[in-house]
């Protein structure tokens, strides 16, 4: 087999060992918008209007729960230094151990979401268009929000630092990915905003990773 | 200085910092093939980070390191991180993967095509046949060390750089390590080992770095 | 001496600290001239918005504040980018002592913008694109600050807070374009912050006020640099020789 795809698919073994620890942020992103109908009035339109934002809000959230234990073990076991001295490419390493973190973190999330639509009595029209938006989004935010875990590797106590750094960077992709959705229930054209959203998602996976690999390196250089 | 073509890994006037503090100035040796040095001194005197500094992980700020004469960063020449295996204090398996895959999986990190036999012959070598599909983080210390010892016969390289290689194994373990590292040896490998027993009683080493003295 | 070689020689931090500080000096006068000058011109000569009467003399703290602080992040990643490449120590120094101020510049910009806001629109936050954009603008500033100081190694501090500047950088204008963007969709509350005439009695203090803003930076940026390059180079000797008397 390819070493990558090995890479890769020991990646998910080992996040399928653990998990239960793996499921929570499925369980966090369901509660919190299951919260939502309760303290709002969950008649009328109020509640299907703001669907959108509560959706890409909560998995935004859900993303952002799991990023602080994506590089902290590989860290502690002494994993990741070998990662850093490998004669191998440290970028598409990295590439590849965020595309696991997405299918353990936010694939779920993505197969749950039409649950959450009829929850928030969201228009069934706009489904199709979430799921396409939530799947460049998720996968955008992950790479964002990786890069803020590769920065506070060494930091304890780093969750509240990674928010700092990945919520604001994270602000154009909620834009864009609630909009659509937005746009879809309306029965407006959503492209414009998934254009926007794939453009992102490619720019930053084709930059991203280089970030992460470098600031991985600079973690280890003291 | 001559700069003849020596073999093997050469350093110059290395210096070694820990954030600001200086733990050695103008620090220079060389490891020829079929040689080794043994790495001394006390706690933070400087040992692992001139190993990792020689390994890519740590920057090299004042000094030169050459390989066979020809200057080299170790931080970014990969034909140097595939001569060379770093073995440092945490023994770099995933708690949840057992010996055989930990294996498997550090042979993606070195781009080799899932070298099978080797594996088994390394996990055969430390005695760790028994133990191969059992989960890392039920092994004792002295058998994650054997594990990650085992990495170093499955994955033969140049250069070994390893700190405190001996811990936490007992004295067949020991054996053991040294009649491999004598292998390596015998086949024109080199390394550096920070130690705090001297290793002269297993192999002569060719020589031996004293850190901790004030520089 | 040409032009690599002065380069070179800026790139030296003892180097650096000497030449300074008569720089800094004379930018600070430069500033408080122009911003004196500035502040007479847009609060006395300028004549009364026929719309918005003497509210709008706001403008002459707020754009150049608003300015400044997309000018000073540039900055940062400019020399995020030079001492990551170069590994220029000096760079490193600047984007640290930048920082502060430029999240000092959004915050003015969102304190008068809010202020601004109250006559113009009836309340003090309104989701105006530009207004958005410099709150988001704002946390990023707070990132980098942060990420610099969190770290016990300096070094470390100032290379990952380089990293993030330079992402950063790449987002700032996605993300003012997304703001903008989600703004054309909420049609209804379409402001404009700046009425795109101005006529030149009420521009010409808001350009002295805006380059006046810059000496300002310019001195305060070597004043801290100087600091931060003693602090950072505190073992070296010509850092010992500077602050023994």
């Amino acid at each position: 087999m390819n070493p990558w795809l090995f890479f890769f698919r020991t990646e998910l073994g080992i996040s399928w060992r653990e998990r239960r620890r793996v499921m929570l942020p499925l369980v966090f992103f369901s509660i919190v918008a299951f919260l939502f109908p309760l303290t709002l009035n969950p008649k009328g339109h109020l509640l299907a209007r703001m669907a959108p934002g509560i959706i890409w809000v909560d998995a935004m959230l859900a993303v952002f729960l799991g990023l602080e234990s994506l590089f902290r073990h590989d860290h502690e076991e002494g994993i990741l230094e070998q990662w850093v001295i490998s004669p191998t490419s440290l970028e598409l390493r990295v590439l590849f151990k965020v595309a696991s973190f997405w299918t353990v973190t936010s694939l779920p999330l993505l197969l749950v979401s039409p649950l959450l639509v009829l929850w928030l009595s969201f228009p069934l029209r706009g489904l199709g268009i979430l799921m396409v938006g939530l799947f460049l989004g998720t996968v955008t935010l992950c790479f964002l929000g990786a890069l803020g875990a590769a920065l506070t590797l060494t930091l304890r106590q780093s969750s509240m630092l990674i928010a700092i750094l990945f919520l604001p960077i994270a602000t154009p992709i909620l834009i864009f990915g609630a909009h659509s959705a937005v746009l879809a229930a309306r029965q407006l054209d959503p492209r414009p905003a998934l254009y926007l959203l794939a453009t992102l998602f490619f720019l930053t996976v084709g930059i991203v990773p280089k970030a992460i690999s470098a600031a991985l390196r600079i973690s280890y250089e003291t | 200085m001559s700069k003849g073509p020596s073999l093997g890994l050469e350093a110059r006037a290395l210096e070694l910092r820990r954030g600001r503090r200086l733990l050695a100035r103008s620090l220079s040796f060389t490891v020829e093939p079929g040689n080794y040095l043994e790495l001394t001194g006390p706690n933070g005197s400087g040992k692992s980070t001139l190993l990792r500094i020689l390994a890519g992980l740590g920057r090299l700020e004042t000094g030169d390191v050459f390989w066979n004469g020809t200057a080299f960063n170790p931080q970014k020449e990969e034909c140097h991180h595939a001569r060379t295996l770093y073995l440092g204090h945490t023994d770099g398996l995933k708690g949840l993967l057992s010996i055989r895959e930990n294996l498997r999986l550090f042979g993606t990190l070195r781009g080799i095509h899932d070298p099978v036999d080797e594996i088994e012959k390394g996990i055969g070598f430390y005695g760790l046949q028994h133990l191969k599909q059992v989960v890392c983080d039920r092994l004792s210390q002295g058998q994650r060390r054997r594990a990650a010892l085992a990495r170093l016969h499955a994955f033969p390289a140049s250069l070994w750089l390893l700190d405190e290689p001996t811990t936490a194994l007992d004295r067949e373990g020991v054996e053991r390590f040294f009649s491999h590292f004598r292998l390596h040896l015998e086949r024109g490998g080199m390394a550096l080992v920070a130690t705090h027993q001297s290793l002269a009683r297993w192999i002569t080493p060719a020589g031996e770095i004293a850190l901790g003295r004030s520089p | 001496m040409t032009v690599k070689t002065f380069f070179h020689r800026l790139g030296s931090p003892p180097y650096f600290y000497r030449i300074s500080k008569p720089w800094g000096r004379a930018f600070a006068w430069i500033s408080l001239i122009l911003i004196l000058v500035g502040l007479y011109g847009g609060l006395w000569l300028a004549p009364p918005d026929y719309q918005q009467g003497n509210g709008f003399r706001i403008m002459y703290v707020h754009v150049p504040s608003a300015w400044m602080s997309l000018f000073v992040f540039m900055v940062i990643a400019v020399c995020s980018f030079i001492a990551l490449v170069w590994r220029m120590r000096l760079s490193y120094a600047v984007a640290a002592a930048s920082a502060p101020l430029g999240a000092a510049f959004t915050a003015v910009a969102l304190v008068t913008g809010s202020l601004w806001g109250k006559p113009m629109w009836g309340t003090y936050w309104v989701w105006d694109a530009r207004l958005t954009s410099e709150l988001i603008l704002f946390f990023l500033y707070l990132g980098v600050i942060t990420l610099n100081r969190s770290f016990e190694d300096q070094k470390t501090g100032d290379k990952a807070a380089a990293i993030l500047a330079l992402v950063g950088a790449i987002d700032v204008p996605i993300v003012h374009y997304s703001v903008d963007w989600w703004q054309t969709l909420h049609q209804g509350s379409s402001f404009k912050g700046l009425t795109s005439e101005i006529a030149p009695s009420m521009l010409w203090p808001l350009l002295v006020m805006m380059t006046g803003f810059m000496f300002y930076y310019g001195w305060l940026v070597l004043w801290r640099t100087r600091s931060e390059l003693l602090l950072r180079e505190s073992d070296r000797d010509w850092a010992q020789q500077e602050i023994r008397p």
